[in-house]
């Protein structure tokens, strides 16, 4: 832009002015010229102040992602005292274009199979020469070896790095914790349920923390193993929950299988149709089992919040067994004599519980199931939850009423058990279960089911199985165990399978101010020496529950005190026992 | 000649002001280059951290150290009588001193004990409570013993006692 100064203009000089005109033209020019001048530092501010946010303000712009990061392509999984359990690393995949080979394959084989002991040189040789255009040779090698590799000087083989999902514990809650494909995507476990979590870019940073403790997992997996491995069992399954909080510490499903090669057995042949022993199949959620007598609890917790029992010597005819619409109930255990509600307890009466029931009566004691969470897949984070089986509302007559009471007619899986047991000795509050830590102030307040009172009973009642009752074998001095066993039919595609039974044991301590629950499960133990052949709960998993108390409590923080301990005064008329 | 000083001036003014500039920039670009390598090197160390770890925790993995536990170690988990609630608890197990059995020093020698020597410990109801090792009597002496060979040292197959 020009400025004229109008005085100068020859042209407008040619043109005499007014004195006024001249020098209000004059002033208007100079008004002008400052404004231009006042113009250039006004831009150079601007240009500054641009400078300073785009320098300061914004900061530098992100940095180049995953290659100048460290975070991992996949969140770490952590315990709950930050032990990993999954994590990722960057590892070497050698591959290789047999079509662009250009030494001698016989040669190169030979060469490779010396760097690669996994491999054999015929295995290498078949892929070399397969004349396909693409094949990886190895993956999950070393650097020392990828740097060997490299130095063959093989323009066909090339190194790629790819992320690798490593699970340091090898099949410790494998089920729980699941595994990841080629792609690196979750297929089942916690990797699917948190994938998103896990894949995100921002969140990834943070590993995420689950309520497992490790040492537990390991206890209960190993006591469970030996025991599988002792009946000549088909499976097991065992959850340890902490009550107050609905946090799942351990969480264990056999036979398990090795996440870090998940598509292979233990004896390295690759999983099929034929062969796949369901080493997968997380029996605690997805798994649906008749539960048995454990679920004799729940019948009489109902029966004292609902006020049928409002006292707890109050009798039941099991003179004889109940016969109703051609179906027989009848006792393993019988005292063809009128019980009381602790003795039908700590003797596992069917008949007196099915009484009981009937008392309660169809809608009550479906409702209490319901406030349970019994009627629903468990509110649970993974994503393998079984769909409770039990009949239909107009189908649930006395019969189911009374079968229902005693824990046969009704599948759930043992999660959904040990959340029971939680809800039944935790002063009364349904919470759903986690699998992600949960810190005091974030444990939910939970759903009150059951009193104060009822919940104390019940914990009276439960100890009194352990003391006096057919759980005795789980008994750990000091640490106040309390429980129920359990024995149903197993059922196998909705039909039970004769001769086999599903045995198991739920168990809480320390009853009196109760931390823990501990449920096990095993699918079709056969009976052994240690066991004098019996295949009852009480012989097979109870010895299995002092164990694992005894491995756990301490690392738990539960201190042994056998100076403490429920007062079971007037439980029962006289030092009653029972025997297996 | 007022206007070229002045020009010259503002020239020079403005030469060392870009070269100056350019000074900076170039160590601000040197500085950042510095800074961007240092940063590459630490994310590889922590990637190498990160790979060491993983090995690191496989091999002390909770099923290895079960392995090593049920070969090696054979630990048990403590009974719960092995735990102690208290330190008064703790200090109810010592011992009174009068209840105290009377200390019986053992020692160690370097020969074999003569098969004559009356067992003192089984018949007197002593306990050991304190073991030393390898003094043999004729070292035991005071000063150094004299390295001949015409006089060997003191049987050291003779038991000693000790004392109290």
């Amino acid at each position: 832009m020009m400025a004229t100064i109008p005085g100068d203009d020859p042209l407008i000089r040619a043109i005499p002015a007014a004195a006024g005109e001249r020098v209000t033209a004059r002033s208007q020019a100079r008004q002008r010229l400052a404004f231009i001048i006042m113009l250039f530092p006004v831009l150079a501010l601007v240009i500054l102040v641009r400078l300073i946010d785009l320098a300061v303000i914004q900061g530098l712009p992100e940095s180049g992602g995953t290659t100048i990061s460290a975070a991992p392509p996949r969140g770490d999984i952590l315990d709950r005292n930050g032990v990993e359990l999954a994590r990722t690393f960057e590892a070497y995949a050698i591959t290789v274009m047999p079509r662009r080979l250009t030494s001698d394959p016989e040669v190169l084989a030979t060469r490779l199979a010396a760097i690669l002991p996994e491999r054999s040189r015929e295995e290498i040789l078949a892929d070399l020469t397969s004349g396909k255009s693409f094949r990886y040779l190895a993956r999950r090698v070393l650097p020392g070896q990828a740097r060997r590799i490299n130095d063959l000087g093989e323009p066909a083989i090339e190194l790629a790095r790819e992320a690798e999902r490593l699970y340091p514990n090898y099949s410790l809650a494998a089920q729980a914790l699941g595994y990841t494909n080629d792609k690196g995507h979750g297929l089942i476990g916690v990797e699917k349920s948190f994938d998103a979590r896990l894949a995100d870019p921002v969140q990834r940073a943070a590993p995420l923390m689950l309520s497992l403790d490790v040492r537990v997992q390991q206890a209960m997996q190993n006591e469970l193993q030996a025991l599988v491995v002792d009946q000549n069992a088909k499976g097991a399954a065992g959850v340890v929950m902490d009550v107050n909080s609905g946090e799942v510490l351990a969480m264990v499903s056999l036979p398990d299988f090795n996440p870090n090669v998940p598509g292979k057995r233990s004896d390295g042949t690759a999983y099929t149709t034929a062969n796949d022993d369901g080493s997968r199949f997380n029996r605690v959620t997805l798994g649906g089992y008749e539960l048995g007598s454990t679920f004799k609890a729940f019948t009489i917790a109902t029966a004292l919040e609902t006020g049928v029992l409002t006292n707890l010597q109050k009798q039941y005819d099991a003179t004889r067994p109940l016969e109703l619409a051609g179906f027989r109930i009848r006792d393993d255990h019988a005292k063809n004599r009128w019980l009381t509600v602790p003795e039908i307890f700590i003797y596992s009466s069917n008949i007196g519980t099915a009484r009981m029931a009937l008392e309660v009566g169809r809608t009550r004691q479906r409702d209490f199931l319901d406030k349970l969470g019994f009627l629903k897949p468990i509110e649970f984070e993974l994503q393998e939850k079984t769909r409770p089986q039990y009949p239909a509302l107009s189908n649930w007559g006395q019969l189911a009423t009374m079968t229902i009471s005693y824990g046969h007619g009704l599948t759930v899986s043992p999660l959904h058990l040990a959340n029971g047991y939680a809800t039944l000795v935790n002063g009364g509050f349904y919470r759903p279960p986690t699998i992600l830590k949960r810190d005091a102030a974030t444990a939910p307040a939970g759903v009150r089911v059951f009193s104060e009172k009822t919940s104390l009973e019940m914990r009276r009642l439960l100890r009194l199985v352990v003391t006096k009752g057919t759980g005795r074998k789980a008994d750990v001095p000091g640490y106040r165990v309390g429980g129920k066993t359990g024995t149903a039919e197993k059922i196998e595609n909705g039909r039970y399978v004769h001769g086999q039974n599903v045995v198991n044991f739920a168990a809480v301590f320390p009853v009196d101010a109760p931390r823990y629950v501990v449920v096990a499960m095993i699918d079709d133990p056969r009976g052994s020496k240690s066991t004098y052949g019996f295949r009852t709960a009480g012989m097979v998993v109870a010895p299995t529950i002092h164990r694992i108390i005894e491995r756990i409590a301490p690392p738990l923080g539960v201190a042994p005190d056998t100076g403490r301990d429920l007062n079971l005064a007037g439980l029962l008329p006289s030092t009653a026992d029972v025997k297996e | 000649m007022r206007q070229y000083l002045s020009a010259m001036v503002w020239i020079t003014a403005t030469t060392v002001i870009v070269a100056s500039a350019q000074v900076v920039t170039t160590r601000a670009a040197a500085e950042r280059r510095a800074v961007t390598r240092l940063n590459i090197e630490l994310v590889d160390n922590k990637v190498r951290i990160r790979e060491l770890e993983a090995e690191m925790r496989t091999r002390a993995g909770m099923q290895e150290m079960q392995r090593w536990n049920d070969a090696v170690f054979q630990m048990a988990a403590p009974q719960s009588g092995q735990i102690l609630r208290s330190p008064v608890q703790l200090a109810s197990f010592a011992a009174q001193p009068e209840a105290a059995p009377r200390v019986q020093m053992a020692v160690a020698v370097d020969a074999p004990l003569a098969p004559a020597a009356p067992p003192p410990v089984a018949e007197m109801g002593a306990r050991v409570v304190k073991t030393s090792f390898g003094v043999p009597a004729a070292a035991a002496d005071p000063g150094l013993p004299e390295a001949t060979a015409d006089t060997p040292p003191a049987d050291p197959a003779e038991p000693r006692d000790g004392g109290e």
